[in-house]
């Protein structure tokens, strides 16, 4: 792992950086900082966000003495890694794979939709990150073989519970919201339900079956 | 409770925001003036960080139907009840019935009519904030529309009757900033063409974001970064060159450069700039 580096976000937050690569090892490490500042509950800190290979810390009010982010130095020195406070989880998404875009991505993969179906439910995908909307995770890796770009056109209207690829990353639409990534299929599983405890489905670093249902 | 009758293009429920939940993608949302908020709550009685109208872009008529004591702050606008005008940063006594009547607005964009007993919604996430893009918080997780009642809470104490001096000077045009996480790309010319030239407020900002219309910045070797956590006040640089300030509903992570981050203290101002207002940014 490299040198972890703490850069101001603004006069109210840090990033701390451990990498400007990507891969499941420096996320799963993202996601053990996260937890471990998350767990220190140092004070003024309101907001831990894992997110790729950086993890954002904001704090309520300035940090004139410095006193944060000589806590984060000192977390940054412990033992952490590789394992996170909270095991990821694995979920299974049941898909029904008939999406508006299903065929198209087929087409420009040139393989069949069949083909689509079977790579795409092949991988376990890991979540990255999480924004863009609440509850939506950024999963991957996308085979590439089936990795094709965002819609040149975005939909002014995707339904929650699409799941759809974009480059090397696939999603659930957690809400109904505009989106630009390609529809591959529909699941009843939403990622972000107010009603539900937890309200979100998925942590960075968690792990994400889709099952051809 | 509160009756709208004729409702603005925009209007809707805000206290400081969502707190602790980013790691959800769920931003601060909250009022875009948290100063205007604070203080036109102070002015009515209420603890500074209640529940408030935020009210945009149009007029509208309300109708109290219970007694109750508002503040109008924020925004400039030709705000009546009946025919009686109503003073900014002023608490005003209403009586049960009456109407008021936002005519036009004059200057600044988000108004907010707080108000003594404060709105009374079940909070959502810790809070009464309307984040509209997903449906959280606020009344119904959207939009006040006419026909709509906003319920009060309890008759409190006889509001305190302060005059409560306005620290924020809106008319100022200089944005402070600190430098942001990505301030020395192409050694430092983008951050350097933001504080080198004057920005135009474009048509096309809202709560997620302000995009700035002005000389474009030479992006040529730029390349978008890993997306990473990103914060309220961020100047992002587009492909394109423009810069864009994240604002209160802005998103919670993201891949464009962050030159710089403007200073919390001067973020209401920025809020009430309007399309076509000029701005700069200084290094503090």
């Amino acid at each position: 792992m490299t040198q972890a580096r703490i850069v101001p976000l603004g006069e109210s937050a840090f990033l701390i950086r451990l990498s400007d690569r990507l891969d499941r090892e420096i996320n799963s490490a993202v996601r053990a900082l996260g937890d471990a500042i998350a767990s220190a509950a140092l004070p003024g800190v309101t907001d831990v966000v894992a997110a790729n290979s950086s993890v954002g810390v904001y704090i309520d009010t300035p940090d004139v003495s410095n006193a944060v982010r000589r806590s984060l130095e000192q977390l940054l020195t412990g033992e952490y890694l590789p394992k996170s406070v909270n095991e990821p989880a694995l979920h299974e998404i049941p898909v029904r794979y008939e999406g508006a875009d299903l065929h198209e991505v087929a087409a420009l993969s040139g393989l069949s939709t069949h083909d689509v179906i079977s790579i795409h439910s092949g991988v376990e995908y890991q979540v990255f990150a999480i924004g863009f909307a609440p509850g939506f995770a950024y999963m991957g890796e996308v085979d590439e073989r089936i990795s094709v770009p965002r819609r040149a056109n975005p939909r002014i209207s995707v339904q929650a519970g699409s799941v759809a690829i974009a480059n090397r990353q696939t999603a659930i639409y957690p809400t109904e919201s505009p989106g630009g990534w390609n529809i591959i299929g529909t699941t009843s599983i939403l990622p972000f339900d107010i009603g539900r405890d937890p309200p979100v489905l998925f942590r960075v670093g968690d792990r994400v079956r889709f099952l051809p249902a | 409770m509160i009756e709208i009758i004729r409702a603005p293009a925009y209007l809707a429920l805000q206290d400081l925001g969502f707190r602790g939940h980013r790691d959800i993608g769920l931003p601060r949302s909250g009022a875009m003036d948290c100063h205007a908020l604070s203080s036109g709550n102070q002015l009515v009685g209420n603890a500074a960080g209640d529940a408030a109208l935020e009210w945009a872009v149009s007029g509208g008529s309300i109708r109290f139907t219970a007694t109750a004591t508002i503040a109008l702050t924020g925004a400039r606008v030709h705000g009546r009840l009946g025919q009686t005008m109503i003073q900014p940063n002023t608490p005003v006594h209403v009586s049960a019935g009456t109407v008021l009547e936002i005519d036009r607005f004059i200057s600044g964009r988000f108004l907010y009519l707080c108000v003594s007993p404060p709105p009374a919604t079940a909070p959502v996430f810790g809070s009464h904030s309307t984040y509209a893009p997903a449906r959280v918080g606020g009344y119904k997780g959207r939009r006040l529309r006419a026909g709509d009642f906003v319920a009060l809470g309890p008759p409190g104490e006889m509001a305190a009757t302060v005059v409560h001096a306005n620290p924020v000077n809106y008319s100022a045009s200089t944005i402070r900033v600190v430098p942001g996480p990505q301030s020395e790309v192409l050694s430092g010319r983008l951050l350097a063409h933001l504080l080198g030239n004057r920005f135009e407020v474009s048509t096309s900002s809202d709560r997620t974001g302000y995009r700035l219309n002005g000389p474009a910045a030479d992006t040529t070797g730029l390349s978008q970064i890993l997306s990473e956590p990103a914060c309220e006040g961020a100047v992002q640089i587009t492909d394109g060159g423009t810069p864009i300030v994240l604002m209160a509903d802005g998103p919670t992570i993201g891949g464009y450069n962050k030159v710089a981050v403007v200073l919390a203290a001067d973020l209401p101002i920025l809020a009430q700039k309007t399309a076509g207002e000029l701005v700069r940014f200084a290094l503090i």
